[in-house]
């Protein structure tokens, strides 16, 4: 089942043209001063973006489109279900994040001329990171909903609406001091793609050539629970 | 030998359309026997695909205990061999007829070798050849409803749990499929537990029915009684289904059945 989740994945996707697209800006970037910063700002994004329809349709998908009979009246336990598309999930997340890291390390090489090796590291954790944020948001979803475009409008409200709060000035100063505000602003932070976190560790590596594990922390303590819930859900749902 | 053996089950459910009315599937004993093509009879809503769906696990009984092979259908070892063709279902519509049926059919956990070789030879025996190399998305209903049926055989099944198979298929592809099934139950002793609207089909194709109505069993009977006591499957039906009596055997020139409640 994991093959068929791979292939579902990576068939939907316009790999190529998207290759086309970097590869070019790779080429340009020599060119122009700063620009590997913003590579490494839009490439996260589009990871992140990509990742997010990957996760996004293939659960709800799947139930939607009447696919689920099919596949759990096969020897197959929902649990094996769960777990044969998180992997499936998993590796084309990968994927994406490999195709990614390649192209940004090119980018490094054609200006500096040295190999950043610790951006693969932040390459290996971010599908983990991602997979596992916004399942814990998509079980959270699924409860009320099952189109998969609306879940994927949904998880973009949520991170713009932390990116508007967190940024914003006047909110920062005029309502942050009121517990509620500052709860609503820490549960939209928690349960948004951290694409902030993930773009600071990126230029931590590339500008001081250090690495952080911060991230781990947030990662184990999302997988668990998600995993879990994940479980449960899937072995009380009637299809 | 039993294939199929449920026991005190009940279910009580709520319906997408309906969901201001609660129903309830009440079934104390059912037992299918091997090698028998079981036709499940019986208006619509009145339980028929829930009955399937609580037998696959597909959603869960408020009580009672069903076995598939004498395994509890709990255990996915209960699904070995069984094939399922449901009567809603979709594959990718970017996928081409036999990568379809490939990327399923592994899911029973057969070898590559294994499913490419059974799928090669369902192709030949159902006359699929010609549709090869299609897209989903390029395919007409019955050809849906083809690889939808190859998806439910592939697997080398002893078991096939069939909704309404027979929808979208033209009659000579009808007419092939129920030989290539039935072949397979003689030779293989394939069981085959069948719903159907189409009261012609399930004359020509099983050889045991039960009706159900408004979740319970009313009767199981094998198809030579049924045409002993009521001389077609259409009278039996509506023996049971008809309250109205204006569809009985008086105002229905295609029936020839001569059972005293009709005359």
């Amino acid at each position: 089942m994991m093959r068929f989740i791979i292939k579902e994945n990576i068939t939907k996707t316009p790999l190529i043209l998207l290759a086309l697209l970097f590869i070019f800006y790779a080429l340009m970037i020599q060119f122009f001063e700063g620009s590997i910063e913003i590579l490494i700002s839009v490439l996260p994004t589009a990871i992140i973006l990509m990742g997010t329809a990957t996760i996004v349709q293939t659960f709800p998908g799947i139930i939607k489109h009447d696919r689920i009979s099919l596949i759990l009246s096969k020897p197959i336990s929902r649990n094996e279900f769960v777990v044969q598309n998180l992997l499936g999930i998993l590796f084309t997340l990968y994927i994406y994040c490999l195709f990614g890291a390649v192209i940004l390390e090119l980018s490094i090489l054609f200006k500096t001329g040295q190999i950043q090796t610790d951006l693969f590291i932040v390459f290996v954790l971010c599908p983990i990171l991602l997979l596992f944020i916004h399942m814990l948001n998509m079980v959270v979803l699924l409860k009320f909903n099952d189109s998969a475009f609306i879940l994927f409008v949904l998880l973009y409200v949520f991170y713009f609406s932390d990116v508007l709060i967190n940024r914003n000035k006047y909110l920062q100063s005029a309502g942050i001091d009121y517990p509620t505000t500052r709860y609503i602003v820490s549960v939209l932070h928690s349960i948004t793609p951290q694409i902030q976190s993930f773009q600071n560790m990126l230029i931590s590596i590339i500008k001081n050539h250090s690495f952080d594990l911060y991230l781990l922390p947030s990662i184990i303590i999302s997988i668990i629970p998600t995993t879990l819930l994940l479980f449960i859900i899937a072995n009380k749902k009637e299809f | 030998m039993s294939i199929i053996e449920i026991n005190d089950l009940v279910k009580k459910y709520k319906k997408k359309k309906d969901t201001s009315n609660e129903y309830k599937l009440s079934i104390k004993n059912l037992v299918i026997e091997r090698g028998k093509i079981f036709g499940l009879l019986g208006p619509n809503g009145s339980g028929k695909s829930t009955l399937i769906k609580l037998v696959l696990d597909l959603i869960f009984p408020d009580a009672g205990l069903i076995t598939i092979f004498g395994i509890s259908n709990k255990l996915k070892e209960s699904r070995n061999f069984v094939g399922y063709l449901p009567e809603n279902f979709s594959f990718p519509h970017d996928y081409s007829f036999e990568q379809a049926a490939y990327y399923f059919g592994i899911m029973n956990k057969y070898s590559k070798k294994e499913v490419i070789s059974e799928l090669s030879k369902l192709y030949v025996e159902l006359e699929l050849t010609s549709i090869l190399g299609k897209r989903v998305k390029e395919l007409s209903k019955g050809m849906i409803q083809n690889l939808g049926l190859v998806n439910a055989l592939v697997g080398q099944k002893k078991l096939l749990i069939l909704d309404e198979p027979f929808n979208g298929f033209d009659p000579i592809q009808k007419r092939r499929v129920m030989k290539y099934l039935s072949k397979q139950n003689e030779d293989n002793n394939l069981t085959i537990l069948f719903t159907s609207h189409i009261l012609s089909d399930v004359e020509v194709f099983c050889n045991q029915v039960a009706l159900i109505k408004n979740g319970e069993i009313l009767n199981v009977t094998s198809k030579k009684n049924v045409f002993n006591d009521y001389g077609t499957i259409e009278n039996y039906y509506f023996k049971y289904f008809d309250i109205t009596g204006e569809t009985s055997i008086n105002n229905n020139p295609s029936t020839t059945g001569n059972h005293p409640e009709f005359i």
